[in-house]
């Protein structure tokens, strides 16, 4: 066979904006051509995104395509270059872990965000620790709570004691321990950030369940995942991103699993 | 299902409660990093006394006053490093203390003796020393606060931020003071606070006890000792989950910074002099038994006045620098001398005996 005989379909370099959908109602959150520089490089060129009342958004899109910085920036540590944000309709800021706390966003790392050196229970209580008024820390109060969230948020395999440093946990299990403390504190919108790459493939289908239930008493999800047939199972709208950017929308009944892994891979 | 799950979690940790005390503490020996020191720390300890012993009278490891002056040359050793435990917690280091130490202390005597609290004074003011030791342990947080600044700020290495900052505050005491010894003895009832015994155990033990108790207390128990771990562990989960490091840094620098002056004016008022150079070198202190010998001394150089003879920058002081070589080989001439007669003197053994064994 000659080289000049393969037939390689041309995957043109860049797919054309999308306007994307109008949000129906007030969006619990919703961000207006975001914009994120890097020194040179622009990480985000006139996002739009937003999170409806309970509604699981799937957030897709190739590696560098800008998912997690969006993540980073709804759960604050990552505020924008210029941009609106708007929660229930009313301006706010993104710029610190404390903004998007009170308003209620949770986040799961890709990264995952555990202190390796720390036992289970300090890391679940994180820069929200039980005390009293002095300060110091509640520790029967915050194993029993670390006993209960282990327990109930997600199904973990083999963690057997919440003292346990997490440098001696596996993959899946600080993974799950990850899930378990953004599970316990979110509120209102929980943002995960490929949260099965490391679970089992029961751990994945509770939390999958999780996440369904969560949408049922009202709170709101973004799934960030590669695993289209993941996302096809949860979600409610997709937004696939390329080079920082939105190129197609649409919600679950209005496509095909065929159609949105086609602009995936055309980006 | 909920239930099942946190049934086993409860399970094991009712087991967990349940052990003996034998297999709490070879538990605790494995899995808790001091744990090796511990271990570490018995068997020194096992082998001197095996060896004060068998040798009663070449190894006095047990006699009293050996044990009061180890006491003495642990404390402000270990008051110093419970800072600096703190801040390498936090993930920063800080090679300033042993310059921070002098500074602070100089300071404190300087403005003790300025308000007329020297006991040799009549009417000395009892309030005097406490004043300076106030203004030495605010110039000490005061720094640690300014290096923080520099170091979060600019981004530079704490490494690099201290190293220089050795060489300022160094330069800052010359200069504030000089290189000659400065006399510290201050009036009462800041002597007997921390220039007192309970039999052996000297004030500044109990010193370092009590800050060893409240250390314990921040690190383990206390929202800002979550916070260090956190900030020291893994920088990026702590800022991804709220805590603000560069807030929780500058405390642990503060706090080193407290410590070190803190040390500085307990070990002078225990010496009774302050040594502008004392400092140097504690930030990475060698163990060549220059703390034995030089504390040696410490216990009898105020009764003893062949003491007086050596005062010269690193007798008084267990942790200076060496002095230049030529001065070295004088004094160590002169120590080896002064050790022969001291013991001599305590215990009846004739010179000869003695050129032997030094």
């Amino acid at each position: 066979m000659s080289a000049s005989s393969a037939q390689v379909e041309v995957i043109p370099p860049y797919e054309p904006r999308a306007a994307g959908l109008a949000p129906e109602g007030t969006p619990l959150l919703e961000m207006r051509n975001i914009v994120k520089r890097y020194g040179g490089f622009v990480a985000l060129n006139g996002m739009d995104f937003y999170i409806g009342k309970s509604e699981v958004v799937g957030l897709l899109g190739d590696n560098g395509a800008g998912k997690s910085t969006l993540v980073k920036m709804m759960s604050g540590i990552n505020p924008p270059t210029s941009g609106e944000i708007f929660a229930n309709g009313k301006p706010m800021r993104l710029n610190s872990r404390a903004d998007s706390e009170a308003a209620g966003i949770e986040t799961i790392y890709q990264d995952i965000a555990l202190v390796d050196s720390m036992p289970i229970t300090r890391n679940i209580f994180m820069g929200r620790e039980i005390t009293n008024r002095w300060g110091f820390m509640n520790h029967k109060k915050m194993e029993s709570t670390a006993v209960d969230i282990l327990g109930s948020a997600v199904q973990i395999s083999g963690i057997d004691d919440p003292e346990k440093e997490v440098g001696f946990l596996s993959g899946g299990q600080k993974q799950a321990v990850a899930i378990a403390r953004a599970v316990h504190f979110k509120r209102n919108i929980l943002l995960l950030d490929e949260p099965t790459s490391a679970l089992s493939v029961r751990e994945t289908e509770h939390l999958l369940a999780y996440v369904r239930d969560l949408k049922e008493e009202g709170t709101s999800s973004v799934l960030v995942t590669h695993n289209i047939y993941h996302a096809f199972q949860v979600c409610d709208r997709f937004v696939v991103m390329s080079h920082g950017a939105k190129v197609f929308e649409a919600r679950k009944e209005d496509t095909t699993i065929e159609e949105v892994t086609d602009h995936v891979i055309r980006t | 299902m909920s239930v099942s799950q946190s049934d086993h979690i409860h399970a094991a940790i009712a087991a967990r409660n349940d052990r003996g005390f034998a297999s709490k503490a070879i538990d605790w020996i494995r899995t808790r990093p001091e744990g090796g020191i511990a271990v570490l720390f018995v068997l020194v300890q096992i082998a001197c006394i095996v060896g004060a012993l068998a040798f009663p009278s070449s190894f006095r490891y047990l006699s009293e006053a050996n044990i009061a002056v180890l006491l003495k040359s642990i404390a402000p050793i270990g008051i110093m490093a419970l800072g600096v435990g703190v801040l390498m917690i936090a993930g920063e280091f800080d090679l300033s203390v042993g310059a921070l130490y002098s500074f602070c202390a100089i300071v404190a005597a300087t403005i003790t003796n300025q308000l007329g609290g020297d006991i040799g004074l009549e009417n000395a003011s009892a309030l005097a020393p406490f004043i300076g030791m106030a203004i030495g342990l605010a110039i000490g947080t005061a720094t640690g606060v300014l290096h923080a600044q520099i170091t979060l700020r600019f981004g530079i290495p704490s490494f690099i931020t201290t190293l220089g900052a050795m060489l300022l505050w160094k330069g800052a005491t010359l200069l504030y003071h000089g290189a000659a010894s400065l006399r510290y003895k201050p009036s009462e009832p800041f002597a007997t606070i921390f220039n007192g015994h309970i039999g052996v155990v000297h004030a500044s033990i109990i010193w370092f006890a009590i800050c060893a108790v409240i250390f314990y207390f921040i690190l383990h128990h206390h929202r800002i000792g979550n916070h260090f771990y956190a900030v020291g562990g893994n920088q990026k989960a702590a800022v991804a989950i709220g805590i603000n490091p560069g807030r929780t840094k500058t405390i642990a620098f503060a706090m080193t910074g407290f410590m070190a002056a803190l040390s500085g004016i307990i070990a002078g008022a225990r010496v009774s002099s302050i040594q502008p150079g004392g400092g140097l070198g504690l930030e990475a202190r060698r163990h060549r038994g220059l703390r034995d010998r030089g504390a040696r001394f410490d216990g009898r150089a105020r009764l003893d006045p062949r003491h007086r003879a050596r005062n010269l920058p690193h007798v008084h002081d267990p942790g200076c620098s060496a002095p230049p070589a030529g001065t070295g080989i004088l004094l160590r001439d002169v120590r080896r001398r002064a050790d022969r007669d001291r013991r001599d003197h305590e215990h009846g053994h004739s010179p000869q005996e003695l050129r032997t064994d030094a």
